[in-house]
């Protein structure tokens, strides 16, 4: 249940009537499925009558416990189908930046930057903020059929011509899935399709594409935002709430093998539920048909499990998302990651890493140029990112935490996509970032949680000190401190 | 844009979903779903296939006494059974299980083959293995063979506990002990009221290795 970041999308239209009349009538529609007595607790918890703790490690989103993941796999088929298929979940905090003067600028009229610092970098910092609010809908839906969907309210989506916030409403994750298990003494399989709408969505680690942990609200200056991730934009692998079309594959055998392929294409169309109050022009952000892979040998023994794996993609993306006909970005992504969990009341230990190399390749008119069509977009024909990201968690009772992560972003040197800028720029031309992040939390009831977050960058777009190739900010400078509320019912 | 491929898609999703299938079920509302199928569907993902959790979160149910089995089915449904591990995961999965269905899922697990989920350290095993077998006669507590039988094996409503998860065994002598969370087995909150957190840990990993 963590958060995407279909809001992250600056470009995004406010929310139409039109999507309200969707979700309208897919609310009716799934609750003319449902029947029986209503109980009083979230989505999955009413369906199934067990306590979060069933099949979140720890009582925590989003990771998941080994029946967790089995309940997930089988479609969210296990219990009893529910009268009131929904659940609302609200997001709030507060984060402040370590340095909001952002230092002098070393050459005002240099070329690499704007030539000005920008005014208002930080327009929310330090101010309590509900950072989004979500509706939940779906839960078994027959034997083999069940749903997870999301539609979020982000209430700082973008300021208008007058400075003024704008919230805006869109399909967050999506999930419909068919699965069926064939078990006996000699064999235990899972198989299944599912109808998704994000890379990652779909898969019961969330070791990679999928935040660790709670991330601060998406306001400020796009590379202080959760994810840390500084490298190249379009990539549906390594950033979330892409709002793609997925139709998926799996096999899960003898509670060890894992298998999972899907092809992801544009949430138009037929496929616009996934998409709702996401434009159509700017759901263009994929050409055809593009492959994605999963491998996983999973071991439960004992109180532990541990599971290894294998991900990828192979990505064509449009360089203009409102333009069909626009030049490509050939993503190649593969990756590997890894979890290893103790689960023994009352003590939840979770250990995870995940390491993806994407390479992008560039049509020439997006570097060359001697192109007559040059765009000016990179100055390589093809780039590198590498993001590795670790966490490791401790949970007491289910209700009270600690865990430290680590993300690096490290990637090829490009004088144009990573030009010298105010803040987001570098000044060596190199994405490299790299964040520790402790964490403390609270969960007094299970349905609330209260954290705390500190995000100690030691390196920036490449450097720590005068790092933005413009000015003298430091990487330290980018500290971030994150209170949070989360709740759902 | 070409429709046909997902219209396709999302028309066999629902023809195919839109069928009961009782064989394979994981339907905790239908009294129509076989016993078995609820073993193998929901019970197995925590309680194994055979009734050996490999998780010691979850106590194995193999060879476990059919009248315990089901006196412990019906404690959960109707919510006599307050201890944690019993509330967060049982309640609501018993909710609307019929007596049959409770019969039923008794009966499989009571006629699966119980294993030792592991072995107990030596000097642990011998001083649960008197304790077991002899009681201890200065804290007034009775040899828990008494009611469990020579092998462990359970007698009607009193449980099997040869080859139990040690862990799951200790966690429920401290909820005899300590609560009164587990109303149907008062008779353990006075038997276990002498028994120390070290009597309790070796009782248990005599329990789990059950050598002889």
């Amino acid at each position: 249940m963590e958060r995407g970041t279909a809001s992250a999308y600056s470009w995004v239209r406010p929310g139409t009537p039109r999507f309200f009349f969707h979700l309208a009538a897919w609310l009716i529609a799934a609750a003319s499925l449902f029947s029986g007595e209503a109980q009083a607790l979230p989505l999955f918890a009413r369906q199934t009558g067990q306590n979060c703790v069933a099949c979140h490690a720890g009582g925590q989103f989003p990771a998941l416990t080994p029946y967790g993941r089995i309940f997930k796999l089988t479609g969210y088929t296990i219990g009893v189908r529910n009268p009131i298929p929904l659940s609302v979940m609200i997001q709030a905090g507060m984060t402040k930046v370590a340095n909001k003067t952002n230092g002098s600028l070393v050459d005002p009229n240099g070329s690499g930057g704007n030539g000005a610092m920008p005014n208002d970098n930080y327009p929310r910092d330090g101010l309590f903020t509900v950072s989004q609010a979500s509706l939940f809908a779906g839960g078994k839906i027959t034997d083999n059929l069940g749903l997870f969907a999301q539609w979020t309210l982000d209430p700082y989506s973008q300021q208008n011509g007058q400075g003024k916030w704008v919230s805006h409403t869109a399909s967050d994750q999506f999930d419909l899935r068919y699965a069926d298990r064939l078990i006996n003494p000699g064999r235990d399989l899972i198989v299944g399709v599912s109808l998704n709408n994000n890379i990652g969505t779909t898969d019961v680690w969330n070791t990679f594409n999928n935040p660790f942990q709670m991330v601060p609200s998406p306001i400020g200056p796009a590379s202080l935002q959760a994810n840390v991730f500084t490298g190249p934009q379009y990539s549906p692998m390594l950033t979330q709430g892409n709002l793609n079309a997925g139709l998926n594959a799996y096999a899960f055998w003898n509670n060890t093998v894992y298998a999972e392929v899907g092809l992801y294409r544009n949430a138009n169309g037929i496929y616009s539920i996934m998409s709702q109050g996401v434009s159509s022009d700017n759901t263009t952000t994929l050409k055809g048909y593009n492959p994605y892979w999963r491998l996983a040998l999973n071991h439960d023994w004992g109180a532990n499990s541990a599971m290894i794996g294998l991900h990828g993609l192979n990505a064509r993306v449009y360089s203009d998302p409102t333009n069909a006909s626009s030049p490509l970005i050939r993503n190649d992504d593969v990756g590997i990651d890894g979890q290893f969990q103790h689960i023994l009341d009352p003590h939840t230990f979770s250990a995870q890493f995940s390491y993806t190399r994407e390479r992008q390749r560039y049509d020439d008119a997006l570097w060359n140029p001697n192109n007559p069509a040059y765009t000016g977009s990179y100055a390589n024909s093809s780039n590198t990112i590498d993001l590795l990201k670790l966490n490791a968690t401790y949970i007491y009772l289910a209700k009270y935490g600690a865990s430290l992560s680590y993300v690096s972003s490290q990637g090829s040197k490009d004088a144009i996509l990573y030009a010298a800028n105010p803040i987001t720029g570098s000044a060596n031309n190199r994405p490299g970032t790299r964040v520790w992040i402790p964490e403390v939390f609270w969960t007094p009831i299970q349905y609330v949680r209260i954290g705390f977050q500190y995000y100690k960058y030691t390196q920036f777009m490449g450097g720590s000190t005068a790092y933005d190739g413009v000015s003298s900010r430091s990487a330290k400078d980018n500290d971030l401190t994150f209170l949070y509320l989360w709740a759902a019912y | 844009m070409n429709a046909r491929p997902a219209l396709a898609t999302a028309a066999l999703l629902l023809a195919a979903g839109g069928c009961v299938n009782l064989e394979r079920s994981r339907d905790l509302g239908n009294p129509d779903v076989p016993a078995a199928t609820l073993a193998a569907q929901v019970c197995s993902n925590c309680h194994g296939l055979d009734g050996n959790a490999p998780s010691p979160n979850f106590p194995s149910l193999a060879g476990q006494q059919k009248d315990y089995l089901e006196a412990q089915l019906r404690q959960f449904r109707g919510h006599n059974r307050l201890d944690p591990a019993g509330f967060e995961y049982m309640w609501g999965l018993s909710r609307k299980l019929t007596d049959a269905q409770i019969a039923g899922l008794a009966d499989y697990f009571a006629a699966q083959r119980p294993r030792s989920p592991g072995p107990a350290a030596p000097a642990l095993a011998e001083a649960g293995r008197r304790i077991f077998k002899d009681g201890l006669p200065d804290g007034n507590i009775p040899a828990c063979a008494t009611c469990h039988g020579e092998h462990g094996e359970g007698n009607a409503t009193f449980p099997r506990l040869a080859y139990q998860h040690a862990d799951y065994l200790y966690k429920q002598l401290v909820v005899f002990q300590r609560t009164d969370e587990r109303p149907e087995g008062s008779v353990m909150k006075t038997i276990a009221h002498g028994l120390s957190g070290a009597d309790m840990r070796a009782v248990a990993a005599y329990l789990q290795a059950f050598p002889d």
